[in-house]
């Protein structure tokens, strides 16, 4: 009896165990795949983002927990058996290269925010190398990889970046149609620094190619959230080769898409701003005046500024001050807000109203002592009296804004704030004349942060100080081999590049 | 028995019900119905695993479409998804289990002695008709609250909040008028049309306890599938599988308003309802 009904239990489990198996031999082993490698990355998101709010909270509990969870996913859905699985031709398995890509992606992401460029560029790379078969990844990294080297000053590699963008990469997604943002700007970055260093029949074949390919995507585009975006960049290439009715014209066009409507206040603006750059100050004032009076938020102050310039373009230079001050008063964008007072600043002091331009700087020194416009002002003040001959003002001038700079340096905790108020140091030790001084704060800011993306001019105005003072020819050497890593002209790259071999060749 | 005299019996049933909430002889019933429903939402939130994916995912995907198969967009589906996994379980097991509960809980105020294995045995032959007469209350929900979302599709915030206090309104009342329906079946031992026959009596003597219970029931479950409906946020900004969590708790208030729906109604309808000796037809 005990025999028997043991045999039955046995039976039943056997039967059970049968249908579990042929329920896992049933079921979509890369749909669970997809699921795990989905999660796995949501998570890694998730962390990686939390350290992002800010990195310098972040312990090393946290980095390590993040950089493990993204490693985690990379490891569990290798590349390599994903990008076969997908080249076969299955969409799960896209999405699983998808999914493990972008957490590849958000390593090296992890890498950035830690300040190792090395490691950040390194992993940029390799999920670019490895990933060409999730196209969104691959492209992501290959964006993220030239925004890198532009920060870091290395314009050949970032510039080297942008061609292989445009080049590797197909305007819209051949699966989707979404147009993809990044491959049409990639030409037109390029084309500018090309313009800067003087190659303009370079930088415009350059342009002509991406206005066209822009055009030839526009069609298809109509009515969908692309075709504002394709109708500015026509705009932008335009301007660029030198057609200014055309560059409005396009924006016009962007205007008169259906889906311009959400963007009618940006689009609005950038009418104004391309009118006042390459068109009468009317036609700018008008575009400005409609944004600032019908739009609201960011846009107003912003078209406010673009007004204000327009009347100074036109010669009303009491008109632009009223509307700076309109601006400063409003305050409705701070950073729009310091600008206005910086702008009205300059134009009084154009206008040779000295007294009450020095306010406004040291008003604005005072108010946002972090902001560039901060620092510019303080410099801008020592300038005025030094290029005048008052140099007992500039030099007391120079003084105060020193003291506020170190007290700044020593109260900070921002990298940023930190390396820009050292490099405005330096700019006043050499208006100055203290180039030993200057010298000697470059070098310590240049070993705080080697990879700070500091001026190029700075930087080899510094050497040619330091080159003439024989116990800072280590430093002079020092400083135009970091002008040539980060000159965006090549010309003053190679002068950099020659200046550093000669002095390291005299010193041999 | 008046109104006012129903209302007063009502919340000394409720009173008497949730001083029951510590014995676990009368939580059987719905624990066990707890068990399958835990099993359900376990089985919808693993689908993807291969021992589910080839009976959950064609499901999933007719009732949430392709997104709802992603990490984490499932679980912006997952209240949606479960709820109609409750629409079967609900008029199936939760029918039957509710006439177990009822027949424990009629035990329990007779002070007579029935365990929750004796109340079973007692309950399995008449599932078929405890699950056929709870039917169209079943049925009767789903229709009303498919005709107010219609008739709210495109209303302003007004419409939408008075949609609400009529949908909840609706709903107690639609549950007062068959509440009584397990204890017709399981206590009188009535059938399906006996059951039917029986109700005319139940709301002449105890519709307005009834609408007190089911309003008593209904409240406390509203918060949490306000919620749920935010599942949206808590997939974007907070841990998706909170989502779970949150459906898990709602079915774990959900059995414990049973409880207490089940308990308080049965000694309404002793009390009240039930034709006392002397007094039967």
């Amino acid at each position: 009896m005990t025999a028997r009904s043991s045999g039955r239990g046995l039976r039943g489990v056997a039967c059970l165990l049968a249908l579990a198996l042929l329920g896992a031999g049933c079921g979509d082993s890369a749909l669970w795949a997809r699921w795990r490698a989905e999660r796995g990355s949501w998570r890694a998101r998730r962390l990686v983002e939390r350290i992002e709010i800010n990195p310098r909270l972040a312990g090393d509990a946290d980095w390590a927990r993040a950089a493990a969870a993204c490693r985690a996913v990379v490891a569990a859905f290798p590349a390599a058996v994903w990008t076969e699985r997908a080249r076969a031709g299955s969409p799960v398995a896209t999405d699983v290269l998808a999914s493990a890509g972008g957490t590849a992606l958000l390593a090296a992401r992890l890498d950035e925010s830690r300040e190792r460029p090395g490691a950040a560029l390194e992993g940029y790379e390799r999920v670019r190398r490895e990933y060409r078969a999730a196209p969104a990844v691959a492209l992501g990294a290959a964006v993220a990889r030239a925004r890198l080297l532009a920060r870091l000053g290395r314009s050949d590699e970032a510039e080297g970046a942008w061609i292989a963008i445009a080049r590797d990469y197909p305007a819209a997604d051949p699966r989707s149609g979404t147009v993809l943002d990044a491959v049409l700007d990639a030409p037109l970055i390029v084309a500018r620094a090309w313009r800067a260093r003087g190659d303009v029949a370079g930088a415009d074949s350059l342009v002509r190619a991406a206005e066209r390919a822009c055009l030839e995507l526009v069609s298809a585009q109509r009515g969908r959230p692309a075709a504002p975006g394709l109708w500015s960049r026509v705009g932008e290439a335009r301007s660029a080769l030198g057609d200014p009715a055309g560059a409005r014209e396009a924006l016009r066009r962007a205007l008169g898409d259906p889906a311009g409507v959400p963007v009618a206040p940006q689009l609005v603006l950038a009418l104004a701003r391309r009118a006042l750059d390459d068109g009468p100050p009317d036609t700018a004032l008008a575009y400005a005046r409609w944004a600032a009076n019908d739009f609201e938020g960011a846009v107003r102050p912003a078209a406010l500024l673009v007004a204000a310039s327009a009347w100074r373009a036109g010669g009303h230079a009491d008109s632009a001050l009223a509307v700076y001050e309109q601006v400063v008063e409003e305050g409705a964008d701070p950073d729009a807000a310091i600008r206005a007072r910086y702008e009205r600043a300059r134009l009084l002091e154009e206008l040779g109203r000295w007294d009450q331009a020095r306010g406004e700087y040291h008003a604005l020194a005072g108010a946002a002592p972090t902001h560039p416009l901060a620092f510019e002002s303080m410099v801008r003040v020592v300038r005025h009296h030094l290029e005048r001959g008052e140099r007992g003002l500039g030099m007391t001038e120079a003084q105060h804004a020193l003291g506020a700079l170190d007290a700044l340096i020593a109260s900070q905790q921002d990298d940023a704030v930190q390396v820009r108020a050292g490099a405005t140091r330096v700019r006043l030790l050499l208006e100055t004349g203290d180039d030993r001084g200057a010298g000697s704060a470059l070098a310590a800011l240049l070993r705080r942060y080697p990879e700070a993306p500091l001026d190029a001019g700075l930087l080899m105005s510094t050497a040619e100080a330091a080159e003439r003072r024989p116990e800072q020819m280590d430093l002079a050497i020092e400083f135009y081999r970091a002008a040539a890593v980060r000159a965006v002209d090549p010309e003053s790259r190679r002068r950099a590049r020659a200046a550093a071999d000669r002095l390291a060749g005299a010193q041999r | 028995m008046s109104a006012l005299e129903q209302l007063a019996l009502a919340v000394q049933a409720l009173w008497l019900t949730l001083r029951e909430f510590r014995s676990g002889r009368q939580w059987a019933p719905w624990l066990a119905l707890g068990a399958l429903q835990l099993a359900a939402l376990m089985a919808l939130v693993g689908f993807a695993h291969p021992l589910l994916s080839w009976v959950l995912v064609p499901m999933v995907r007719a009732g949430a479409g392709e997104a709802a198969l992603h990490y984490p967009d499932f679980f912006r589906s997952l209240p949606a998804l479960y709820a109609r996994a409750d629409q079967v379980l609900g008029p199936l097991a939760g029918a039957v289990v509710t006439g177990w509960s009822t027949l424990l809980f009629a035990a329990r105020w007779r002070r007579e002695p029935a365990g929750a294995g004796q109340a079973w045995t007692r309950t399995a032959p008449r599932a078929l008709t405890l699950v056929l007469a709870q039917l169209p209350f079943q049925l009767l929900v789903l229709a009303f609250s498919g005709l107010l979302d219609r008739a709210l599709v495109g209303q302003g915030g007004l419409a939408r909040r008075l949609g609400y206090v009529v949908g909840i309104g609706g709903v107690a009342g639609l549950q007062a008028i068959f509440l009584y329906v397990p204890a017709l079946v399981v206590i009188e031992g009535r059938g399906l049309w006996g059951a039917f026959a029986g109700l005319p009596r139940t709301w002449m003597r105890g519709f307005w306890a009834a609408l007190l219970l089911g309003l008593v029931a209904l409240l406390p479950l509203l918060p949490l599938g306000a919620l749920g409906q935010r599942s949206d946020l808590l997939v974007d900004r907070g841990i998706p599988e909170l989502v779970g969590w949150l459906t898990a708790a709602q079915l774990a208030l959900g059995l414990a308003m049973s409880f207490l729906l089940a308990g308080a109604s049965t000694l309404v309808y002793l009390g009240a309802v039930a034709d006392q000796p002397g007094e039967a037809a």
